[in-house]
């Protein structure tokens, strides 16, 4: 009895130990993420001690970064896996970086900007649109800062997130488990992050309906690929030649796309969601690409558009309605036709607003663009790189 | 008239209040002995320290308190130190250790922490 007394004991201090090796792994994964190469996995001890061995992994999954710590003793393991990024609030965040084109921004109506902003030299501006005279006390609610000509430049890490890149990273794979998306066996499927992706893979155009997709699944559609409201993704990676999304969708995935993006009136991505534009074509993108936000639309996390090439025939457009909300962070490596409202931070080559009567470049009207709005607590990726430390964006299973 | 006498077997009550005792005298050496074992291991102090120990963590976690100190507990010295991380810039170690009155190590646990 004094035995098992004693086992019992022993036991309860070792799991305890355990989990305190796995925080300690993530720790030092934020910290110190090139301790494990990406997309690899290292097994090591922590403290040189003969009970502190963790096994750490880290993987790209679109923009964010997964990593796995997992200890054991004995039969008994444990392992905590997450999204991370670096991007946070703090004295560097800007509300607007507006490429330098020699326009200066000119704000009209009840539009509000607040926070730090990198303008062109041209300036500041009020203007005066379809009879409205700017209508707010100041211009705007922060400091200003000269910006270069072009956007800072992101990495290629987030650039190169293709139809090469998913063909090579997973329908070439070994690892990942492959199955045809016009054939899909159940109604819903979640496949946990520490077990293999799931492929779902069509070189057509595909429509999907009454489909729940969650966890470590990646769907990659060579055509167009059609998302009815009934359809519910969580966490999952899509990618589509062109993506159209029905009217009451709901969910929180990344979607890449090379074309278009078209969301319908009420659809959200809920927090942490991705949309990206990527055009690969490396003569340059001469054809329109968009992404065009429906009324009433709402989006939590990171917007993005990039070129392989420096040769940008057709600048992407990125087109948000009256009504719509973006959260977090715009990245748009083109023109925003920008109406509604963006709580974080926008970065553009170019605004554009259309009236009945004209086309304005760089003028905003009833548009707020507000970096207070976005929460403290609100985590993403910086996408032209930082050596800040990581924070994690969500726990996963 | 048959008598019908039926013997029946069973212990006097003598019998059974010798072996009620007997039975009782046999569990308290027992109970004496696992105590003993018990005791002489420190299972309880040892519980004692190691939940002791987590309380400190968890203060130091939550309050960000990242100094060295040392104080006694019951009859145990407990000594928290932070350290620099294989001398990284961004991770601290933060170790506890529990010694006895003879300066031998009862316990110990690290931990890594952020330094934002």
């Amino acid at each position: 009895m004094a035995y098992y007394n004693k086992m019992v004991y022993t036991s309860y201090i070792e799991k305890d130990r355990v989990f305190s090796n796995v925080n300690s792994g993530i720790n030092l994964l934020l910290a110190e993420p090139e301790t494990v190469e990406l997309n690899s996995s290292k097994r090591r001890s922590l403290f040189e001690s003969y009970n502190d061995l963790v096994l750490l992994e880290r993987k790209q999954w679109g923009i964010f970064e997964l990593i796995k710590v997992s200890s054991w003793w004995k039969n008994f393991s444990f392992q905590k896996i997450a999204f991370t990024g670096h991007y946070y609030k703090n004295d560097s965040s800007y509300a607007i970086y507006l490429a330098d084109q020699n326009k200066p921004l000119s704000l009209c109506g009840k539009t509000e900007i607040t926070g730090n902003c990198y303008l062109p030299k041209a300036g500041l501006k009020r203007a005066y649109i379809e009879g409205r005279n700017f209508e707010g006390k100041e211009l705007i609610n922060g400091n200003i800062t000269f910006s270069q000509d072009s956007l800072p430049e992101i990495i290629d890490t987030f650039k190169n997130l293709d139809l090469e890149y998913f063909k090579q990273n997973y329908l070439e794979s070994d690892e990942t488990f492959k199955i045809i998306a016009e054939e899909i066996p159940e109604d819903s499927l979640f496949n946990s992050f520490s077990d293999s992706t799931i492929l779902l893979y069509t070189k057509n155009d595909l429509l999907l309906d009454n489909i729940v997709l969650t966890g470590n699944i990646t769907l990659l559609c060579e055509g167009t690929l059609e998302i009815t409201n009934s359809c519910r993704f969580e966490d999952i990676l899509v990618y589509g030649k062109s993506v159209w999304i029905e009217e009451g969708f709901a969910g929180k995935f990344q979607l890449f796309a090379k074309d278009t993006i078209n969301i319908g009136e009420n659809v959200q991505f809920k927090y942490p969601s991705v949309i990206g534009l990527i055009n690969d074509n490396k003569e340059g993108n001469t054809n329109p690409s968009m992404v065009n936000f429906e009324r009433g639309s709402s989006f939590f996390g990171v917007i993005y558009s990039s070129c392989h090439s420096d040769v940008i025939t057709i600048d992407p457009i990125l087109k948000t309605s009256e009504d719509t909300k973006l959260s977090g962070q715009v990245y748009w490596a083109g023109i925003f036709d920008i109406k509604g409202m963006v709580n974080g931070s926008v970065a553009c080559k170019k605004f554009l607003l259309k009236t009945p009567s004209s086309i304005y470049e760089n003028h905003l009207l009833d548009v707020i663009i507000d970096l207070d709005g976005l929460s403290e607590y609100y985590t993403g990726v910086e996408l032209t790189g930082t050596d800040r430390i990581n924070k994690v964006i969500k726990w996963l299973y | 008239m048959a008598l019908l006498i039926k013997k029946l077997k069973a212990y006097t009550l003598i019998e059974t209040i010798i072996s009620m005792v007997i039975i009782m005298l046999v569990f308290s050496v027992a109970m004496m002995i696992f105590i003993n074992v018990v005791k002489t291991d420190r299972i309880i102090e040892r519980t004692d320290i190691f939940f002791k120990m987590n309380e400190i963590i968890h203060e130091s976690k939550t309050h960000q308190e990242y100094i060295n100190y040392t104080f006694e507990f019951e009859n145990f010295i407990i000594e928290r130190t932070i350290s620099r991380y294989l001398n990284s810039k961004k991770l601290k170690q933060l170790t506890v250790k529990a010694y006895d009155k003879n300066d031998k190590l009862i316990a110990e646990k690290s931990e890594l922490i952020i330094d934002f």
